[in-house]
């Protein structure tokens, strides 16, 4: 059978501030009857996308296509789609069946066929006999179940759950996991589903969407989410990694951790990367066997197995082993070459994190950056003393965590020292296509990256000249 | 003697005995006897056999059933506004509900002479229509707020959800929002139906000489005649207890469905 999206968001942007989108450009396409679940920490924008499908928030741009029709702005009660809240919102004044036939009687159904339908969907979520119950006597798995009863039962073309399990204890969510994958494969529903646990996500989808910041980082498949995730967000978001800096040194060779590696990449010779191997994957043995040799620096039990850290020169490595290492230690580590995940290294953005002083200044050990409140938090002002956020309340700034980004095309190199704000050497060039990217590493070991269309050699001694406007600054 | 805990409820103890007990034995003591001191049903029988008395209690059963629709049609719509308003000056018009309390109400009610006054020319002409406009904005906070303290705590999500199911904006305020706030509806009900009907300074101050069971209570004290003074505030506390008790079955029913609390 030929897949075909069953619904098509085509660059969307949601921001309720001007101007500070919550959702930027946002594309995506869902198949009928897949699994597709919405990962990401909380605040990425998962939670505003479901409410942009169910009807409950309208996109700022872009529009969200349902069979080819657009239904951005059509209200909720028209879409053929249903959503299960996350605190179930369940009607504390009609019982279990009132509840569930509640879609049923604004469609006017005649009232022995709401009957079978609901009699029918108590059944598939295991509740028969529950009808007359009021919901306050209901436990919280069985009001979990309601609740996808009275989404259900109105046979929508999409189900929506946001983040459905997150009151259930942890046995009680490991039942609805299963119980939901078999109702999903029973029902041939699309489902779309919100979670910020990884786990979950890994578990029960077909499709796994990761967000951060209201960008789709990767939509894949639970397995290549896991094995190749495409940047270290989503490495270091989904279960635990070992993350390293390397640079390409031959065709399916990299070096890392000061040593090279057998791995299997695409990437071009010379280029900066990240290698990413999973605990399970890095393989402890007597130190003579091993390809490093490093020393455990600590061990716990965390269930299953024991994590072991082990200290190879400056850097860790996370592995697993079943038995207690004695800390101090020395041990071998092996990994095996299919093992050894490559990622490009991401030059797309410079990127760095500091905390707000006294000044409001992020004093890095290059750069003082001193960015502009107002911007940084919508809405913010000073009313001559004192910062106030957009609900006056008065805003403790100092040693707040900011992040700050600017473009690499926004940057220019200099050979005049004191033009620029930093100064540093040229570490490395890659060609592409109409412009040179540079590494620029400077004096105190940070590197800067720099799109520049003029050639500099590496070692080249240049100032980076970053305009004040071009920088931009988020909270975390 | 050492204090303990219940002996804090002493002077409460005879408060209550003092200003409600007493007084409720009194008025039952005059309601039940005549003027000689003999017990007597005659009190009764003669307000439930004679039409002008009858008249005053149908009289005041309507002015304050139409003072409570009025009052309900205004309140709900301003509780929504008040409690889900997004916009910024929300905590202002909340004092605009609640200032006037603080004012007494003869003086309000001193004002709004003036003001109908001035719009109707004659008081004379709309004596029933004057009364109803001075009971309502008398009694439109006791509506308000008890409403605004249940939309205040009405969860969104279950607006949304009803939305959801299909529900037009029309149907989920009837079919979701009106059964979430029925506790504030009807302890609001509770605040104005029964103190509208005994309200007769509003009467008095606006010129409509039509007695209503305020009325005929002051009317027979001032004469003193004790005797049927008591009986006809007898019948209207009898009638208190039968709506409060209606009403905290109801609110009873309600919360054992839901589990929650009703104000």
């Amino acid at each position: 059978m030929e897949k075909e999206h069953l619904i098509e968001i085509e660059n969307v942007t949601k921001s309720y501030v001007k101007d500070c989108p919550v959702i930027e450009n946002l594309s995506l396409s869902i198949e009928r009857g897949e699994f597709l679940t919405l990962l990401g920490p909380s605040g990425c924008g998962k939670t505003t996308i479901l409410r942009m499908l169910g009807g409950f928030e309208t996109p700022t741009e872009g529009r969200i296509l349902l069979e080819g029709q657009d239904i951005s702005l059509m209200p909720p009660n028209l879409r053929p789609i249903n959503t299960v809240f996350q605190k179930y919102a369940l009607f504390p004044f009609l019982n279990v069946y009132d509840n569930i036939a509640f879609g049923l009687k604004q469609k006017k159904m005649p009232k022995d066929l709401i009957r079978t339908k609901v009699e029918n969907v108590l059944e598939i979520v295991d509740l028969e006999g529950f009808e007359k119950r009021q919901i306050s006597t209901l436990s919280g798995g069985q009001q979990q179940r309601v609740a996808i009863a009275r989404a259900i039962v109105n046979e929508p073309q999409i189900l929506l759950l946001d983040e459905p399990l997150g009151a259930l204890d942890y046995k009680m969510r490991q039942e609805m996991q299963l119980e939901l994958r078999s109702m999903h494969s029973e029902l041939g529903i699309t489902f779309v589903y919100v979670t910020h646990d990884q786990q979950e996500a890994l578990t029960m989808s077909d499709r796994v969407v990761v967000l951060a910041d209201g960008i789709i980082q990767q939509a894949d498949t639970p397995e290549n989410i896991y094995r190749k995730p495409s940047n270290i967000f989503v490495a270091d978001f989904i279960g635990v990694s070992n993350i390293f800096n390397g640079f390409v040194t031959g065709s399916n060779r990299a070096t890392f951790l000061s040593k090279e590696w057998k791995c299997y990449h695409d990437q071009a010779q010379g280029h900066k990367i990240n290698a990413m191997i999973r605990p399970e994957n890095v393989r402890l043995v007597e130190s003579e066997k091993g390809h490093l040799v490093g020393k455990v620096i600590s061990t716990m039990f965390i269930g299953n197995t024991y994590e072991t850290t082990v200290a190879v020169g400056k850097n860790e490595i996370t592995a697993y082993s079943e038995e207690l290492l004695e800390n101090e230690s020395e041990i071998g580590i092996k990994i095996k070459p299919e093992n050894i995940h490559i990622m490009p290294f991401d030059m797309s953005i410079n990127r760095f994190v500091g905390n707000l002083n006294e000044d409001l200044q992020i004093v890095l050990e290059d750069i003082v950056f001193s960015p502009d409140i107002s911007k940084v938090i919508p809405g913010a002002y000073n009313d001559g003393t004192t910062w106030r956020s957009a609900e006056k309340k008065p805003l403790l700034l100092k040693g707040k965590k900011i992040e700050v980004f600017f473009d690499p095309a926004d940057v220019k190199l200099s050979d005049d020292e004191a033009e620029g704000e930093v100064v540093g050497n040229i570490a490395s060039v890659i060609y592409i296509g109409d412009h040179y990217v540079y590494i620029v590493r400077s004096e105190n070991d940070w590197d800067y990256y720099v799109d520049d269309e003029w050639l500099w050699n590496v070692g080249d001694r240049v100032s980076i000249v970053i305009p004040k406007e071009k920088i931009r600054y988020k909270m975390v | 003697m050492r204090l303990l805990r219940k002996h804090l409820g002493i002077p409460y103890g005879i408060f209550l005995g003092l200003f409600v007990v007493l007084p409720l034995i009194i008025v039952t003591y005059y309601a039940f006897t005549n003027g000689q001191g003999q017990p007597t049903m005659e009190n009764f029988l003669d307000f439930f056999s004679n039409p002008k008395t009858l008249g005053t209690l149908l009289y005041s059963l309507m002015v304050s059933a139409v003072t409570t629709f009025f009052c309900l049609l205004i309140a709900y719509p301003t509780a929504y506004i008040l409690s889900k308003g997004s916009f910024s000056g929300h905590a202002f018009i909340l004092m605009l509900v609640i200032m006037p309390m603080w004012i007494n109400f003869t003086l309000r009610l001193t004002a709004l002479k003036e003001v109908l006054d001035f719009v109707e020319g004659n008081l004379a002409l709309h004596p029933f229509m004057n009364t109803i406009i001075g009971q309502v904005y008398d009694f439109l906070p006791f509506m308000i707020l008890p409403i605004y303290n249940s939309m205040e705590k009405m969860d969104g999500a279950l607006l949304e959800a009803a939305r959801d199911l299909g529900a037009s904006q029309i149907s989920v305020i009837i079919r979701v929002m009106l059964p979430l706030t029925a506790p504030g509806i009807i302890s609001g009900i509770t605040m104005v139906l029964l103190p509208a009907m005994t309200n007769y300074v509003v009467l008095d101050m606006l010129y409509n000489s039509t007695f209503i069971m305020g009325s005929l209570i002051g009317s027979y004290f001032s004469s003193y005649d004790w005797h049927n003074g008591s009986m006809v505030s007898a019948t209207l506390l009898l009638f208190i207890v039968i709506v409060s008790w209606i009403s905290s079955r109801f609110a009873e029913a309600k919360q054992e469905k839901e589990g929650g609390n009703v104000i």
